[in-house]
């Protein structure tokens, strides 16, 4: 049953288009760097990471997912879980594959193997193609990127990771993107098991995203106290893992908020999904 | 070996829907091995409802539903013996039919190299557009890759809703022989439909539902015959009425006018009619007929079940 939900998929106009403009956009943002200069200075998310484009391919992968995990990615990964349902019931397919000997818990299992693979995919493939052209336009060389949180006049933290080292630190920093995409992934999915129109479900998982931006203390003090709880607040922690030493703080707090999200989302899909009457 | 059971044994099956809305009451229905059987009934009437629950996609709220003995829920195994079209098909939009077909079969764990593949290829009859985005097909090439798809394994049962609504004469054909051949080959079918006149040709039994309930099942035959009818063609249907009327022995005069066919016919039931009775009395009131005949049609039969009430069904609720 995965393997036939994995060929629907993938044959399905929406994933490759999903995952064509995140491609498309590493190299658009790879053509404007490069326009930029070989001297231009990029800040990078909240720390702010100070970075020259010019000097290293790896620059591209760091700005791309750090571009993209706000909107973009949160985007993607909501149209991939938010259609796999909804779509299929939209389109009527979603009576004929449960009027047969299949549980209802193995069809979803396929379903969100499926959707899950297809939204790693759509991650990790902001950091792959951006090294890929990133590389190509400006060189295998070793990343160089300044702590702007520890800048001063007498106190500039410089640090230089060696191609190894930067691939590496982008993997763990990808994986820690993804896994801040759960929480969005999970409810899409969830969304996707209780309507009949994907749309619904798409905007439901971008909705939670800009609810979750806007109901954060930097905008509105007055909810500082949501803010731990918000689930993608701390999903631009990743760059830490270019600092030296990496400042580890908020992650574990950030992934547990993420497992309780997602086994929420995802028990009340599963609870819905078995009890629902599959009227259209 | 034993008799093995009914192919669709439904016992006091009830609905409601969300608000408390009976969409079925209290259901008996049975379909038996090499039946056909045609469930009629005005919109809203609970047919659809039915299919579905026989098919585990709708949970009922009481009652007992078994296929070949198995009660059925959803994801049930039985379910593999059940081939369906309900509310039409239901097709990835951007795949070809081929590869729609292709998934479904490989979905139930068979191989798409054995004969079944293409006899339910040859049923779609798609020629080369089998290889065309199914976005691209026509209302008719639709719902044969839809009945190609329900006959996936050859199914022991096959459950159809309105298999041939909107489709025209030649696609209607292809379903109906398709609709045969299976039977013949010991296959039990039941549809639903709207075109009395199919169910009558193309059915064996046939249950009729209104407001959720059942009002009659039986074989075609029988329930044509349960009441002795005379259809009458007349000139001037107002004064035939009136006439008919005054014959002794005369129950109802009913007219299908509006609905089904001709506005001028008459139905006129009663106990032990003699036609030539009522010719003469309406030839004596100069009221002229075109034809008679004995007995009706199942869509007259359907009629002076539902009592004329034609209509979409309202709500009903509880409250």
């Amino acid at each position: 049953m995965i393997g036939v939900e994995w060929t629907k998929q993938w044959k399905r106009p929406r994933t490759l288009v999903t995952l064509g403009v995140l491609v498309g956009f590493t190299v658009v943002l790879t053509i404007a760097l490069a326009a930029t200069g070989p001297s231009h200075t990029e800040r990078v998310g909240d720390i702010p990471l100070l970075i020259v484009p010019a000097r290293s391919g790896f620059s591209v992968p760091v700005i791309a997912l750090a571009s993209t995990m706000k909107f973009f990615l949160p985007l993607a990964v909501a149209v991939l879980a938010g259609e796999c349902v909804a779509g299929e019931a939209s389109s009527g397919a979603l009576r004929y594959a449960l009027a047969r000997s299949v549980s209802r818990s193995r069809y979803l299992l396929a379903k969100l193997v499926v959707a899950l693979a297809l939204a790693g995919t759509a991650v990790v493939i902001v950091s792959l193609s951006s090294v890929a052209v990133g590389a190509l336009a400006f060189g295998w060389h070793p990343l160089t990127a300044i702590d702007g949180s520890a800048s001063s006049v007498v106190h500039v933290v410089a640090t230089r990771f060696g191609p190894g080292a930067a691939l590496a630190r982008l993997g763990v920093g990808t994986a820690y993107v993804a896994a801040g995409m759960t929480s969005v992934f999970a409810f899409a999915f969830l969304l996707s098991t209780l309507t009949t129109r994907p749309f619904v479900a798409v905007a439901g998982g971008v909705g939670l995203t800009i609810v979750s931006r806007v109901l954060n203390a930097d905008y509105l003090p007055g909810v500082a106290v949501l803010n731990p709880y918000m689930p993608n607040n701390d999903v631009d922690l990743w760059q830490h893992f270019f600092q030296n030493p990496v400042q580890t703080d908020g992650m574990v707090h950030f992934l547990v908020l993420q497992i309780v999200y997602v086994a929420v989302f995802l028990s009340a899909a599963w609870w819905s999904f078995l009890r629902r009457d599959i009227l259209t | 070996m034993g008799l093995e059971p009914p192919p669709v044994f439904v016992r006091g099956l009830t609905k409601r829907l969300r608000g408390g809305v009976r969409a079925v009451e209290s259901l008996d229905l049975t379909v038996g091995h090499g039946q056909i059987v045609g469930l009629a009934g005005p919109n809203g009437a609970g047919k659809s409802i039915t299919l579905k629950v026989l098919l585990g996609l709708v949970r009922p709220s009481g009652g007992r539903v078994e296929i070949f003995g198995e009660p059925v829920r959803p994801g049930a195994p039985v379910l593999a013996r059940v081939g369906a079209l309900v509310d039409g098909p239901g097709f990835a939009p951007y795949l070809s039919g081929l590869d729609n077909l292709r998934l479904a079969w490989r979905a139930l764990g068979l191989d798409e190299h054995d004969g079944d593949f293409e006899y339910a290829l040859g049923i779609a009859g798609l020629g080369p557009a089998v290889h065309r985005r199914y976005r691209t097909y026509s209302h008719g090439m639709r719902y044969r890759l839809g009945l190609a798809q329900a006959l996936i394994g050859r199914p022991d049962l096959l459950i159809l809703d309105e298999p041939t609504t909107g489709l025209d004469p030649a696609h209607v054909l292809t379903i109906r022989q398709a609709i045969d051949d299976a039977s013949a080959r010991g296959c039990a079918v039941l549809l639903s439909s709207h075109q009395l006149g199919e169910v009558e040709r193309l059915c064996t039994h046939t249950a009729v539902m209104r407001r959720g309930s059942l009002v009659v099942a039986g074989s075609v035959p029988e329930v044509i015959g349960q009441a002795s009818v005379v259809v009458l063609d007349v000139a001037v249907p107002e004064a035939g009425r009136a006439v008919l009327a005054q014959v002794p022995g005369v129950r109802a005069v009913t007219s299908p006018e509006g609905r089904f066919g001709d506005h001028r016919l008459l139905a006129v039931e009663g106990d032990a009619l003699r036609p030539v009775e009522l010719l003469v009395a309406l030839a004596e009131a100069g009221v002229e007929v075109r034809s008679f005949r004995r007995g009706r049609s199942l869509e007259e039969a359907y009629l002076t079940l539902v009592g004329g009430d034609l209509a979409v069904e309202g709500e009903r609720t509880d409250r």
